[in-house]
């Protein structure tokens, strides 16, 4: 049938073009990167699950029920990139499209918010509810550092590297 | 004149959206979706090139527990040029991850398609919605107008999901949800509960009942309650999406019967440098009694088989080449295939973070 003859040449020449928009694979493993949180936030440790939860949005609401606000890495960083292959498991692009996706279903008003070190750890300090992802290095005393289960950055088998 | 609005006030709310979000950065987020489509089918409809539909979207955190979602469309159709339809408009109150009250127009949060996609063609893996859940459709309620109360609870691995609410039902017309006041005295009730493990994109397990009391611009009053359950797994490699409904109706002392209708769905994007091509194939079945008291006369009878393949050109834009198999109504099975661009606009980024936008 002449259709189906057209259907498998178009199909045919779309796998031909195939791998042009093929998005760069994250390193495997990057600087340690510390997950922040004002002094107003009860809580020493979170566990990989949990902290997953809160970064995609599932969970926006610490336990007294102030609202987590949540500061990521700037696109482009190291530290984006661990963010992205150890808590999120997508690339750059999938990643828009989960907050696209989530913004359009309503699930959440707006996604989450970039910040550098420097700014992030100002805002976490002055927001009640902010939690950021900063390089380990740039951790200092006006920030308290959660341990992600049980193991702080500087720890061997630390998760977020 | 109505043509022209359409397009125009979708249009104008987009162009506001940036506007807006400049002044109140971490408080609205503006997107919006389109698609243009060319179609070759042995079905007795026009072939050849479609506008596709364009769809907007508004959402808004008026105070950080208080927020609003609006989404507009406007779509072609035969006898004008657009028509304009507010999809969905909700206010929501956010008490806590538990607990979570709105008011507004919905997609009737039933089955998994329904509320996952929305009007959004770049979303969704296929061309079109599986015909159970299809736009102006008859089957599946798609729209609920009244109140939702929702929430998620669990933590770590695993996450529980559940949703309540009242609202009008269907309308004299069954396809459209009563947006100006009930048909009749019955509300209409929806419920649902869904399990899933906390890590992204996983499987989701879940399933839910919808009842109400119909009243067809035709016919007597008919009691409708549906079941319908899902499993979604959108790990991308793969992606498994599969639902079935079944529909109970019946009119008092008189005719009764059970409607199903199910699709499956299975796609895999392509490892490595192919990563941007994801092929997919479903197979669908609506299955509705003649004696069916409230769809019996309406030919939604439908078997279909279909594949295609998705190429992901841009981070926001897809094309997609489709070739259907469907048997609509009667007994004769008609071929279609199907081009698609969709496209989602602006490329949407976090934005910066300042002092007075993590505090609005």
């Amino acid at each position: 049938m002449t259709r189906r003859a057209a259907v498998l040449a178009t199909f045919a020449l779309l796998a031909l073009a195939a791998g042009v928009a093929s998005p760069a694979v994250p390193p495997a493993q990057g600087p340690a990167v510390a997950v922040v949180v004002g002094r107003d936030v009860a809580l020493a440790d979170l566990s990989l699950p949990d902290l997953r939860r809160i970064l995609l949005g599932d969970r926006q609401f610490w336990g007294d029920r102030t609202r987590i606000t949540v500061l990521v890495p700037p696109p482009g960083s190291p530290e984006r990139a661990v963010v992205l292959r150890v808590i999120f498991r997508m690339r750059e692009s999938e990643y828009r499209q989960y907050w696209i996706a989530k913004i359009f279903r309503a699930e959440v008003t707006s996604g989450p918010r970039v910040a550098g070190a420097d700014q992030a750890k100002r805002l976490v300090d002055a927001t009640p509810g902010a939690i950021a992802l900063i390089p380990a290095s740039a951790v200092d005393g006006s920030v308290k550092v959660l341990r992600v289960n049980g193991i702080g950055p500087g720890q061997a088998g630390y998760a977020l590297r | 004149m109505r043509s022209l609005l359409g397009p125009g006030v979708v249009a104008l709310a987009l162009a506001a959206g940036p506007a807006v979000a400049q002044q109140h950065r971490s408080a609205v987020e503006v997107i919006g979706f389109g698609d243009f489509n060319f179609f070759v089918t042995e079905r007795p409809v026009p072939d050849g090139f479609r506008s596709g539909q364009l769809a907007g979207h508004v959402g808004a955190a008026l105070t950080p527990r208080l927020g609003i979602f609006a989404e507009v469309t406007a779509s072609p159709v035969a006898t004008a040029s657009f028509n304009l339809e507010i999809e969905r408009s909700i206010l929501r109150y956010d008490f806590a991850d538990y607990l979570k009250l709105s008011a507004g127009r919905y997609h009737t949060p039933m089955g998994y398609w329904n509320t996952a996609f929305h009007h959004g063609q770049w979303l969704q893996t296929s061309v079109n919605r599986p015909e159970m859940v299809k736009f102006g459709g008859q089957f599946l309620p798609v729209h609920f107008v009244g109140l939702l109360a929702e929430g998620s609870l669990g933590s770590g691995g695993l996450a529980v999901r559940y949703h309540a609410g009242v609202g009008n039902g269907r309308g004299t017309n069954i396809a459209r949800g009563g947006d100006a006041g009930d048909a009749n005295a019955q509300r209409a009730w929806v419920a649902g509960v869904s399990v899933s493990p906390g890590t992204p994109r996983s499987l989701a397990i879940g399933a839910g009942i919808y009842t109400d009391r119909a009243r067809p611009a035709v016919g007597a009053s008919v009691d409708e309650r549906m079941f319908d359950a899902f499993l979604a797994w959108t790990t991308e490699r793969p992606e498994v999406i599969a639902e079935y409904a079944r529909s109970r109706h019946e009119q008092d002392a008189g005719p009764r019967a059970t409607s199903e209708a199910g699709y499956a769905q299975v796609a895999y994007r392509l490892p490595g440098p192919a990563s941007a091509w994801k092929p997919y194939a479903r197979y669908e079945r609506v299955k509705v009694p003649a004696t069916d008291p409230l769809l019996g006369t309406l030919g939604l009878n439908y078997r279909a088989v279909l594949a295609g393949v998705r190429y992901d050109f841009a981070p926001v834009a897809a094309l997609k080449a489709e070739y259907r198999r469907e048997k609509p109504g009667g007994a004769v099975w008609f071929e279609t295939v199907v081009l698609q661009v969709s496209f989602t606009f602006p490329r949407w980024q976090e934005e910066q973070a300042s002092s007075p936008e993590v505090n609005p």
